[in-house]
């Protein structure tokens, strides 16, 4: 065989070197202009672009979340000066009230006896509030306007943690949930949330046994009362098993000519892994708040940016072969089968699906320690193009875990 | 400035490069015509179709034309130009796919144990008929060690596998290539004969 060899690639070799097609000249050129004009006038984006449009954007979420932070922290510290000095002025006031009455410990066990122990005269006000509390401060008034607070008002408590201790629990009057809620509000303007999220896909009809899971960040920024708008910064990493017929034809892997024959995919099994980075733009629906838990609900478009898309697929490639029988007039067919291993590896940033998923919520949130809460969120999103560089239709549901900071 | 022109076709390599260099759209027309049909010999062995070449030669002629300005006048102008075609057609083999074939038994022909004989010159054309039929990485494997020189280690580094499951595509390859020679330019022999 190696006779054979060694004048079959001789005579390969002479082939090739008197291989001349100079007659194609010109109309290589002509190509060669063409492809370079193309190449001139398409809107290329090179990969340090790409880098360096999500630096900026990183950038530019990190300077709106530090000033947020600032404006809160600016926030708070006013109010705890204006709450002094408002403590400062009931001290002064009111100081031969509180000399004159004993202090009572609250046993907030037996909510009827306590209720005895507090002055009428001094809850009343709270069912008739004076307009220039609601309106105007947003710190806590004076003791004329608060006498409750005055009368049990310690020297080193603030009015909000005596509100908070001794008054709110006992008396449901909305005005006192006002005065207590209303000071976090403009805490609440903007937010930090921090989310977990762990859900399962359906590629086409068949659902990925493969869970995924996403680690985020958000800002939550209140536009109304009821509705606020959440950016986000997600990192996710998804794994789907692609069963047949999923795949596009032709999309990832064509069975290629062998002996002559063509081929066709007749089955496959195929997995895709990836880590993307989401950017959500949602907006959020108050639907109903009660003291401090709210239900809500929540729509949007998420962009992805994939980092890394792995495809691993086994293919199995059919090629029938059709013979002619001279003799007795009859066609045969004969299929065989290939294997083939297919392995794809698309670089960072080779992918972006601009708001490809569009994102729907709803939302229960509840108080977590003083200053934070829970939201827990099931979501669903649907695809509003096709997705990764495999051009996948995927439906994601799952559940997800956000802790929002107050302060 | 047109007798330049009409000219140019006269000059040197190193002319042609240095006009190249210099931006000259027609110094750039001469070098890309003068070894077209060179650079499609080469491109067409790693391709299923003259398109397909010509798509390479264009994408390697574009990269010789911005890297020019690292080329060294010292050595043969020709070496380097193949050395970039060659890498060109292996970077759209890469894009397309990291595949493994690994073919059945069954899908192979029978090597009878009989060597064939050759007795007709091989056309160009005969040639690309058969590489074909041959799988990418049968093809890229024979191409570089047959043709290009390059040994399996090299091979191997260039593609991304050992240099074993190198040396065994090319078995594979040759082994194809026969089988092909046989059932498509031998038998053609034998039926022109009987006619």
């Amino acid at each position: 065989m190696k006779r054979f060899d060694n004048i079959l690639i001789k005579r390969i070799r002479k082939a090739f070197s008197d291989y001349n097609v100079d007659h194609l000249a010109d109309e290589g050129w002509n190509s060669f202009v063409r492809t370079k004009k193309k190449k001139r006038t398409g809107i290329i984006i090179p990969l340090w672009a790409k880098a360096a449009s999500v630096a900026v954007l990183l950038t530019t979420v990190s300077i709106f979340t530090y000033k947020s932070f600032l404006n809160i922290k600016k926030t708070a510290d006013n109010q705890t000066v204006n709450v002094a000095e408002q403590v400062a002025h009931n001290e002064t006031t009111d100081v031969a009230n509180i000399a004159q009455r004993e202090p009572a410990p609250v046993d907030i066990q037996e909510p009827t006896d306590i209720r005895e122990q507090i002055p009428v005269p001094a809850v009343k006000p709270f069912t008739e509030p004076d307009k220039s509390i609601e309106i105007n401060e947003k710190h806590y008034s004076g003791p004329n306007k608060l006498p409750v607070s005055s009368s049990n008002v310690e020297l080193d408590v603030n009015l909000k943690d005596y509100i908070d201790e001794k008054v709110l629990y006992y008396a449901d009057f909305s005005f006192v949930k006002s005065v207590y809620e209303n000071p976090e509000k403009g805490n609440e303007r903007i937010n930090l949330l921090a989310g977990l999220s762990g859900m399962m896909a359906q590629v086409d009809n068949s659902i990925s046994t493969n869970p995924a899971t996403s680690l985020g960040v958000y800002i939550e920024r209140s536009i109304s009362d009821r509705i606020s708008f959440r950016p986000g910064l997600a990192i996710a990493m998804h794994g789907y098993n692609l069963n047949n017929n999923v795949l596009k034809e032709n999309n990832v892997y064509a069975a290629p000519m062998i002996n002559g024959m063509s081929g066709s995919v007749d089955s496959y099994e195929a997995q895709l892994n990836l880590l993307a980075m989401e950017i959500p733009l949602d907006i959020v629906f108050t639907v109903w708040e009660r003291h401090k838990s709210k239900f809500y609900l929540s729509t949007g478009a998420s962009t992805m940016v994939y980092l890394k898309q792995k495809f691993n697929g086994s293919f199995i490639n059919a090629y029938t072969n059709e013979t002619y029988n001279d003799l007795t007039g009859t066609v045969t067919y004969e299929t065989n089968y290939s294997e083939v291993d297919v392995e794809n590896n698309y670089g960072a940033f080779s992918h972006v699906d601009f708001f490809g998923l569009a994102n729907f919520s709803a939302g229960y949130s509840i108080p977590l320690g003083k200053s934070n809460k829970l939201l827990i969120e099931p979501f669903v999103k649907l695809p509003v193009s096709d997705l990764t560089s495999l051009d996948l239709r995927v439906v994601y549901g799952g559940m997800s875990l956000k802790l929002k900071f107050l302060e | 400035m047109g007798k330049r022109r009409s000219n140019v076709h006269e000059r040197s390599d190193l002319e042609l490069i240095t006009g190249s260099l210099k931006g000259k759209l027609y110094f750039r027309e001469a070098l890309y015509k003068r070894y077209f049909s060179y650079a499609m010999s080469v491109a067409v062995r790693y391709t299923a179709s003259r398109n397909e070449a010509m798509e390479i030669v264009n994408d390697s002629f574009m990269k010789v034309l911005e890297r020019l300005d690292t080329y060294d006048t010292s050595k043969p102008f020709k070496t380097w130009y193949v050395r970039i075609i060659v890498n060109t057609a292996i970077d759209g083999y890469r894009k397309k796919s990291k595949e493994k074939y690994l073919m059945n038994a069954d899908m192979d022909f029978d090597d009878e144990g009989k060597e064939p004989e050759i007795e007709t010159e091989l056309s160009a054309n005969d040639i690309l008929a058969l590489f074909s039929y041959l799988p990418d990485i049968y093809k890229l494997t024979f191409n570089l060690y047959e043709i290009e020189g390059y040994d399996h280690k090299e091979i191997g580094r260039i593609l991304g596998i050992s240099s074993s499951t190198s040396r065994s595509y090319l078995t594979r390859a040759k082994k194809l290539l026969r089988q092909l020679y046989v059932k498509y330019i031998n038998s053609s022999e034998k039926n022109n004969e009987a006619v």
